[in-house]
């Protein structure tokens, strides 16, 4: 096991056999046993292997939670590849443009995937490897360039041997890009079982937890519910029902002890009065990522959980998951701004503080930079992004760091405090959204260069994007046009036509008079 | 209380956004579901209906909110407020 230990296919083997008979999933009522999701996942990865495709490519997993989808994760890695999550939530031209970005010829998709799956599937270039629980003839019939698995005829008992090392990507994500076009992050064997070690070793979970399960799979924080409930022997409870309406009867309802979201469902569950004191009394741990976590939240689910731990994480994918974190309690309730602390960097890994203009060292305050066993090598596929956020820091050695594009404040005990961006990233519901992003695909959309979005964050937080002259001048085109190509957290809520853009000296738009402007109405 | 009163109420304060969806007032029917249709998402529903708590003096129980599958339609919620404004 040791020498094997920085392969998270082997891991989840070991435990898959160490557990066989306790519950590894339930969604809703019904549940599925280490040892059944063993043979499920063998079996899928013994479909993956018979593709016989670029193991170095990664399986795309198409589909809702389910059974299905997890094994399909598990059985990616087991046949040594790589995981990449699609979503049925996403525009049909998004999720084909991270197949072709990634290279993926392999496509696991459940019973739920069917709309989407055949109009990626009308995709004429490309020849695809579809594995499904049961194949329909008439899918081979409509689709003859295509080709089609059942997981069924693939039944063989014996596991097959992992050939990854390390430095091979365990899962691909993207996440919102300036250009247009979503970022790859390659996330390595090495960079997750270093996140996994960190955690496993500070907070002790057990075959009696339940673990929550509220993230999309494509949005990484995922993989530490999977991946530390199962190394755990504990179950993974998926929601029956998605509805954020629901999560605090799902809390009681599932007996969740094991509990990780952003603070948006926090903060939705106290909107609904449904925070009050005591009203969890199962969660022994509660973890926040994703965005910030207000102070006043903080407390309230303190409260909630009878002055259990409440952990804020913070840690970008490039990063992997999350690289530090901070304990609220009742002696501990450091915050700035009214948002809660989020702690030190993981004493594994490293970190400094750069002037985001000159990028040298500063100390205090500044861009934070990281650099450890958990920073991946690089975006897929792109050198120049890759050589602007992974930089040389004068006075910090020969190694790479990761510029996170996050501005902190430290401490004099070390823990940080974040400030703000120092680009065009926003957060909606944890979900990072490049406004450069949207203003490409509405100048595309326009023909005019003068579009500009912000956040306007003064009530719940919302996009805006300010337009000015352009061919479309149709507000509800322009909408239509985004929901087709962004995912719905990134669509505008508003569309505003102004005569003229304000401009600062260097001659871009300014976004802070927009802003103004806004607030001024 | 009636529903239509409050029914004008809600699609009052979500005037901008049909038109931004282009939705005509007059076709939505009871069932039209403003999260799942992408209207609004839950934290702007959840704001609308403290908007109507405020209007019509009112306090929802979520609680009991949680089991319905259709308080998120139109005339879903309509429905809750009437009811919890009835029932003082």
């Amino acid at each position: 096991m040791s020498k094997n230990r920085n392969i998270l296919a082997h891991r989840i083997q070991y435990a898959f056999q160490k557990y066989g008979d306790n519950a590894a999933i339930s969604i809703g009522d019904k549940s599925l046993t280490y040892s059944a999701m063993q043979i499920m996942a063998t079996s899928i990865s013994h479909a993956i292997a018979a593709a016989q495709q670029d193991i170095t490519t990664p399986v795309a997993i198409l589909g809702a939670k389910s059974f299905l989808c997890f094994s399909g994760i598990c059985a990616s890695l087991f046949a040594s590849q790589a995981y990449m999550p699609l979503n049925l939530k996403f525009p049909v031209s998004r999720n084909h443009k991270m197949l072709s970005l990634s290279g993926a010829k392999v496509i696991v998709a459940d019973s739920h995937s069917g709309t989407m799956l055949k109009q990626l599937l009308e995709e004429k270039d490309t020849s695809y490897y579809v594995i499904l629980e049961q194949v329909h003839p008439l899918l081979e019939k409509e689709f003859p360039q295509h080709h089609f698995l059942s997981i069924q005829h693939f039944q063989e008992p014996a596991d097959k041997k992992i050939l990854n090392n390390g430095q091979d990507t365990a899962y691909l994500l993207f996440t919102s890009g300036t250009t247009g076009s979503p970022k790859g992050v390659p996330v390595s064997n090495d960079n997750v079982c270093a996140y996994l070690d960190h955690v496993l070793a500070r907070w002790s979970f057990n075959e009696e937890d339940r673990f929550s399960q509220t993230f999309d799979l494509t949005f990484d924080l995922s993989v530490h519910d999977m991946m530390l409930c199962w190394l755990s022997g504990a179950c993974l409870c998926i929601p029956e029902d998605e509805s954020p309406f629901k999560l605090a009867s799902y809390i009681r309802d599932q007996m969740i002890s094991v509990w990780f979201s952003v603070p948006s469902a926090a903060i939705l569950m106290d909107k609904m009065r449904l925070l009050k004191a005591d009203a969890f009394t199962g969660l022994r741990l509660s973890f926040f990522c994703g965005e910030a976590l207000p102070e006043t939240i903080a407390d309230k689910w303190l409260q909630a959980v009878h002055g259990r731990d409440v952990i804020n994480l913070y840690g970008p994918a490039e990063a992997t998951i999350a690289i530090s974190a901070y304990t609220w309690d009742s002696e501990n309730k450091k915050s700035k701004n009214a948002v809660a602390c989020i702690g030190k960097i993981f004493e594994e890994q490293e970190y400094c503080l750069i002037d985001p203009d000159t990028i040298e060292r500063t100390s205090g305050k500044g861009e934070l930079c990281l650099g450890g066993k958990q920073i991946i090598g690089g975006y897929l596929n792109d050198q120049e992004l890759s050589d602007e956020y992974f930089v040389h820091v004068q006075g910090s050695g020969d190694q790479l760091w990761y510029r996170t594009g996050d501005m902190v404040e430290e401490d004099g005990d070390g823990d940080l405090f974040f400030m703000g961006r120092r680009d065009a990233e926003v957060k909606i519901s944890g979900y990072r959204v490049n406004l450069f992003e949207i203003d490409t695909l509405i100048r595309q959309a326009t023909g005019t260069e003068l579009v500009a979005s912000i956040l306007d964050d003064s009530k719940t937080p919302r996009i805006l994007t300010f337009i000015s002259g352009g061919s479309l001048q149709d507000e509800h085109e322009i909408i239509l046009r985004c929901r087709e190509e962004l995912p719905w957290y990134m669509i505008p809520e508003v569309i505003i036509f102004v005569d003229e853009m304000p401009m600062n000296i260097n001659g871009k738009i300014d976004r802070n008079k927009l802003k103004q402007k806004l607030h001024d109405q | 209380m009636t529903n239509k009163k409050i029914r004008d109420y809600i699609l009052g304060i979500l005037n901008e956004r049909l038109l931004l969806f282009d939705i005509d007032r007059g076709e939505l029917n009871d069932d039209f579901d403003l999260v799942k249709s992408g209207l609004l998402d839950s934290m702007a529903f959840i704001d609308l209906v403290a908007e109507a708590e405020e209007e019509f003096g009112i306090e929802i129980d979520f609680e009991q909110l949680a089991d319905s599958d259709d308080f998120t339609s139109l005339g879903g919620l309509a429905e809750i407020i009437m009811n919890t404004k009835n029932a003082e």
